[in-house]
């Protein structure tokens, strides 16, 4: 085994930091976050407490522009404007919103705190691969805990909207320290991009609501259209047998 | 607010100054150090500290006292501006640090120029408490303990 060193996902953020700061390709951003949550994961496998709130603080901070980037992709598909003026409300609206949001994002890449965590995760110690692998089982234990929150089998249960999103928050966080630890993650993996799907939903349907509060734009067929969509998926996946044994 | 500026714990030698760790003399009297200023009830609800190793070290050896966050900031590897003057909000916050910026951030932020710092000793593991208004001249120094010191306190 390859010592537990930051190396791979820290070269995957300093790559992906100058992409972002151009502010062209979502991949940037997107992969600035992807890279910052593996990172913290690998710092809480180590049992640190240093760098973890700076890990959160910049996933975190580049939320609102990922959220903008990801709705834009959809609306780019699938406009949901019913009038030519509503589709130009909305692109105004999501124009404005999105150069806020890179200036936000700006800010953040160009931080003496990002550059501060980025200097300090080059001279980390490597893990000690046993904690590591103690720390494990309390990645286990979230998941557990949030999927009892999450899953109600009964079929007349209401879905839970926010503790799906914790089980994913948790199921994501423990398959990357499986992977930290070069264990098989993919059933995990297929699980977490369901339960990732669903939360995308979730995330477009309140940028909706923003923008019918902004520009006065009807959305709430749309909105019902996602939160159809959103139960099905929960309910599909959450009373689904062989994806709770996955689970568990 | 109260500001708690420190110098990072004994560190081994190397030639890459960023990555020397902690020694582990240095871990263990930063500990005796924490054990103190828990003994005195002090307790941060931010700490700021430098991204080079030993300063990271002594900032998780810290941890205990912290209610809040750690965070790290590049101003720190550098003589103090006001960038960082403005980084320095919340109740009671420590700062960890390297000579001779600390000593220049506490002559500025007591008597108003940062060029006195060579008046004040800060040896490794020690701590200044400040209280007032974190500007030039804004604060007022409460006291300057060596690591010896601290453990004489803790008995």
């Amino acid at each position: 085994m390859s010592p537990l060193t930051p190396a791979p996902w820290l070269e995957h953020l300093e790559k992906h930091v100058p992409i972002a700061l151009e502010g062209v390709d979502p991949e940037g951003i997107h992969q600035v976050r992807v890279a910052g949550r593996r990172l913290r994961v690998l710092m809480e496998l180590g049992g640190h407490r240093a760098l973890v709130g700076d890990l959160r603080w910049l996933v975190r901070a580049l939320g609102r522009a990922r959220d903008l980037d990801v709705l834009a992709e959809v609306l780019a598909v699938q406009p949901y404007a019913r009038t030519a003026e509503g589709a130009e409300a909305v692109t105004d609206w999501l124009t404005g919103l999105a150069e806020d949001a890179r200036l936000e994002a700006h800010d953040v890449l160009t931080s003496p705190r990002l550059e501060g965590l980025i200097q300090a995760l080059r001279t980390l110690a490597p893990l000690d691969e046993r904690e590591a692998r103690r720390s494990l089982a309390a990645f286990s234990e979230r998941v557990r805990k949030a999927l009892d929150t999450a899953v109600d089998t009964r079929l007349d249960a209401p879905v839970r909207v926010d503790a799906i999103h914790a089980l994913r928050r948790a199921l994501r966080r423990l398959r990357y320290a499986n992977d930290w630890l070069e264990e098989d993650a993919r059933p995990l993996k297929s699980l977490q991009g369901a339960l990732g799907a669903m939360c995308d939903l979730t995330a477009l349907s309140r940028l909706l609501g923003d923008l019918s509060l902004a520009e006065g734009v009807d959305v709430s067929a749309a909105q019902r259209r996602l939160e159809r969509a959103h139960r099905q998926m929960a309910a599909r996946l959450l009373r689904t047998p062989a994806a709770l044994s996955a689970l568990r | 607010m109260e500001l708690f500026l420190i110098r990072h714990a004994i560190a081994e030698d190397g030639e890459d100054d960023d990555a020397r760790p902690l020694s582990a003399r240095g871990r263990k009297r930063f500990k005796e150090v924490v054990g103190a200023l828990d003994a005195l009830g002090v307790r941060f609800d931010r700490v700021l500290h430098s991204p080079k190793r030993r300063a990271v070290e002594t900032a998780e050896l810290l941890a205990p006292l912290v209610d809040g966050e750690l965070e790290v900031t590049a101003l720190l590897k550098e003589a103090p501006r006001d960038k960082l003057l403005g980084q320095l909000h919340g109740g009671a916050v420590a700062v960890v640090g390297h000579e001779p910026h600390l000593s220049s951030l506490l002559a500025w932020l007591t008597v108003g120029e940062p060029e006195q710092g060579r008046a004040f000793v800060l040896k490794k593991g020690s701590v200044a408490v400040l209280a007032g208004e974190p500007g030039p001249g804004g604060m007022q120094l409460l006291a300057l303990w060596s690591p010896g010191a601290l453990r004489k306190l803790n008995g």
